[in-house]
């Protein structure tokens, strides 16, 4: 569709195409959330929720930073679509058609217009004053009950606590799931590292020593 | 006397922040603790048991047999606690005199019972301390029938929340090769130069209450308020019933 330039530009379009196709696929593709929050009922847990986001940040956080390098901005500015002839419109015109809109959609539209106002109110604040308070306590009365939450659920997963067998039954399944997830892992080799809470007691009581276990013990039903 | 117990496990990390949660959930400054635990063993246990073993896996049964008898007790672990202070770790000067006089802190008798088979929500045993008033504890007890068998140091913090005793607490030990054999050690050992009795152990938080007698009103009364204390700390400790045979003092 362009016309052939020197090299670097396509190569500069090329950059760009290939953060775009990332960040794309971190929305859409297997590991998205999209994909998780279809995978997954009621909901997935929250450390796969939390990679997928930060993937997807991350994506964005470079294709950011690609765009917006000098060249790269003049080369977007000055460039325009130009179909040849030859491309035939049956095929593709739905990329023909959003390739030739000089406006945006207007859903898209109207949420650029949206993150724009809220990027400038944040922006337009005065610098160290941060949050209004109101945003502030809505946070923390947010934040502080579901980090607990979150920090119980990872951390029953690896330590002998006993009576939430029921309640966490289905988190310690899901858990059990993703056993590669970083996260995950190792918050529970933390919690593993303890010496069991038994094996002390046993030695107050008697004085002996741990018997050296590797695989964890089957502890005998005591309900 | 009985002890309800509930137990629970905090890292060295929380340590000092679960002990200032605690202190001021109770009002009151957490108490300073230190003792020595010393460990005996009954040398004639062997003999009665023989003549108790009937067959192949009897222990459990055994044991049913035993509780029936007083003066089976002799199959027990049993310890001698001294209480101490900081100071008497730190003194240069001996706790144990030749003639047996304790010159730190007071001793005690203590005997611990299995755990009740029968209490789910908590763990129920029956506890005996005597005071020793004077004279030499280790001598007295090898009187008794009772071989010294090892020591370790409890330190930590008390603090007391209604009829709740919570005690948090890690247990340390002497490095290996000034460990004494047959009694206490005579001279004991700043705190620094004591060994935590395994790496990672964290800090055991130890919520009891003592009845007098096991009524089945009074447990009741008991298990309710330890419940009440154990949901108050939910999110800073959890507190768990343990496996009653992790606090088995017979010998097997």
């Amino acid at each position: 569709m362009d016309n052939p330039e020197p090299l670097t530009e396509i190569q500069q379009l090329e950059q760009i195409r290939q953060r775009l196709v990332q960040f794309i696929g971190t929305l859409e593709g297997r590991g998205s959330i999209a994909h998780y929050l279809d995978q997954y009922d009621p909901m997935p847990n929250w450390p796969l929720l939390q990679t997928s986001f930060n993937n997807a940040t991350a994506a964005l956080q470079s294709l950011n930073t690609i765009i917006s390098t000098d060249e790269n901005q003049a080369l977007l500015r000055s460039m325009h679509v130009h179909p040849l002839p030859t491309m035939k419109k049956q095929e593709n015109d739905n990329v023909v058609s959003s390739l030739l809109r000089k406006k945006l959609e207007t859903d898209a539209e109207e949420f650029v217009e949206d993150a724009r106002k809220r990027g400038e109110a944040i922006r337009d604040r005065e610098p160290g004053t941060g949050m209004s308070t109101q945003e502030l306590r809505e946070l923390w009365e947010w934040a502080g009950p579901a980090a607990n939450d979150i920090a119980k659920a990872v951390l029953v997963d690896g330590q002998d606590v006993e009576g939430e067998d029921s309640e966490e039954g289905d988190e310690e399944g899901d858990e059990e799931d993703d056993k590669g997830n970083e996260m995950d892992t190792e918050t529970m080799c933390a919690a593993e590292q303890m010496t069991p809470l038994e094996d002390i007691l046993r030695f107050s009581m008697t004085g002996k020593e741990p018997e050296p276990r590797t695989a964890p013990v089957e502890r005998p039903a005591r309900r | 006397m009985h002890e309800i117990l509930l137990f629970g496990q905090v890292p060295d990390l929380r340590h000092e922040s679960v002990l200032k949660i605690l202190a001021g959930l109770a009002a009151m400054q957490p108490q300073r603790v230190i003792e020595r635990h010393a460990i005996y063993r009954p040398y004639r246990g062997q003999v009665q048991r023989a003549s108790i073993h009937t067959g192949g896996s009897q222990v459990v049964q055994n044991a049913k047999v035993n509780r029936q008898e007083p003066q089976v007790k002799d199959l027990y672990y049993t310890k001698l606690v001294q209480s101490l202070t900081d100071d008497d770790l730190n003194s240069e000067k001996l706790t144990v005199q030749s003639n047996g006089k304790s010159t730190a802190g007071s001793w005690s008798f203590q005997f611990h019972d299995v755990p009740e088979p029968s209490m789910k929500q908590a763990s129920q045993r029956m506890v005996a301390i005597t005071a020793i008033n004077e004279g030499d504890p280790n001598a007295w007890m090898n009187a008794l029938g009772y071989n010294y068998l090892s020591e370790h140091i409890l330190e930590g913090h008390r603090v007391v929340h209604e009829n709740v005793i919570v005690l948090l607490h890690r247990l340390l030990r002497f490095p290996p090769e000034m460990r004494s054999r047959q009694a206490p050690r005579e001279q004991l050992l700043p705190l620094n130069d004591l060994n935590p009795f395994k790496a990672q152990t964290g800090y055991v938080i130890q919520a009891s209450i003592r009845i007098s007698e096991p009524k089945p009103e009074i447990i009741k009364k008991a298990l309710a308020e330890l419940t009440k204390f154990k949901d108050q700390v939910k999110g800073i400790v959890d507190l768990t019933v343990v496996d009653r045979l992790s606090l088995d003092t017979r010998i097997k």
